[in-house]
């Protein structure tokens, strides 16, 4: 079930998904303000969370499993919980920069490159416990058909 | 212009980091209670922030906290649903991280976006619009198609 290639499309479908869930949550910003519209997702999103928690795991056994694969880092540390944090900012740092002059998307092609940038780094150092990949010339390239690609959307969807 | 540019390029890292911590936290804890963490503690971050700026009259809380437009529209009931989804969405991505790697991640994450986003709008569009989005989602393909068969591709690694 975790063969690489069903791992893509399970991330292909998160792509779908983040779209989705941006649509919505701008659309709840356009009724109030995009730091309560977040307020309110997250919330909402917790909720959620927690009732998938309960309903779809059976405690401990699948993690059990899974702590065996990982010979000497079997307790999560204390900073990993805080993924939150750096998403809490994302909304705020983006409503700065839509409204200047990057616009929105200025704010999404920059994103998009700090987001790999950040990738290539994690992976390079192996952080966060994802596989070690170097940087070689051969990653940096294959990385630009799909930049090029969303640069050519965000940029042609605003200017229609 | 400079600050603004560094500010958005942190942005994204700050997306990156986000998805890090999860798939950090979902190695131990599964996806699941990564999913619910980060949306506790996103929660937690913007009711501080929220208060910070009431306190600080950098917002009204009344017009903050009105789900209304100007003329008393409300909000119709899908729009909440933005949460419902965030919360598969960091499932599953917390799942995959630690799988595909960090860069892989974020790149098929990206494309899936993408294409969602032209599929959304491509009835609105001029024909250059539509041609020029066209030619990005078949970038896109081409270089998923890539990744997936290139040799950098990860086989699971079982320690």
């Amino acid at each position: 079930m975790t063969t690489p290639n069903f791992n893509v499309l399970l991330a292909l479908f998160g792509g779908a998904l983040l779209a989705i869930m941006i649509k919505l949550n701008s659309s709840l910003a356009s009724f109030t303000t995009p730091v309560f519209a977040s307020w309110l997702a997250h919330g909402i999103g917790a909720l959620v969370a927690l009732l998938l928690l309960a309903l779809l795991t059976k405690p401990d056994k699948a993690n059990q499993a899974s702590n065996k694969k990982l010979n000497a880092q079997h307790s999560a540390p204390l900073w990993s919980y805080f993924g939150g944090l750096p998403g809490a900012l994302v909304v705020v740092l983006a409503a700065i920069t839509v409204n200047s002059e990057l616009g929105l998307s200025g704010t999404l092609v920059l994103g998009l490159i700090g987001q790999v940038i950040f990738g290539l780094v994690c992976d390079h150092f192996n952080l966060f416990g994802v596989p070690k990949q170097a940087i070689t010339l051969y990653r940096l390239v294959s990385i630009l058909p799909i930049l090029a690609g969303s640069g050519l959307i965000i940029f042609f969807r605003s200017a229609s | 212009m400079i600050s603004y540019i560094i500010l958005a390029l942190f942005n994204g890292i700050m997306i990156g980091l986000c998805r890090g911590l999860n798939g950090r936290l979902s190695q131990v804890k599964g996806p699941f209670n990564a999913s619910f963490y980060n949306h506790l503690i996103g929660a937690l971050v913007l009711t501080l922030i929220i208060i910070g700026a009431v306190m600080f009259s950098v917002w009204d809380l009344q017009s903050l906290l009105s789900v209304t437009k100007q003329a008393g529209e409300l909000a119709p009931w899908p729009v909440y649903l933005g949460g419902v989804i965030g919360a598969l969405y960091v499932t599953l991505n917390s799942h995959i991280l630690t799988r595909i790697g960090a860069l892989k991640a974020a790149l098929f994450v990206i494309s899936g976006q993408m294409i969602t986003g032209v599929i959304f709008d491509i009835s609105e569009q001029s024909l250059t619009a539509s041609l020029a989005q066209l030619t990005g989602v078949a970038l896109i393909i081409i270089g998923v198609y890539t990744q997936t068969t290139s040799k950098c591709r990860i086989q699971h690694v079982e320690k």
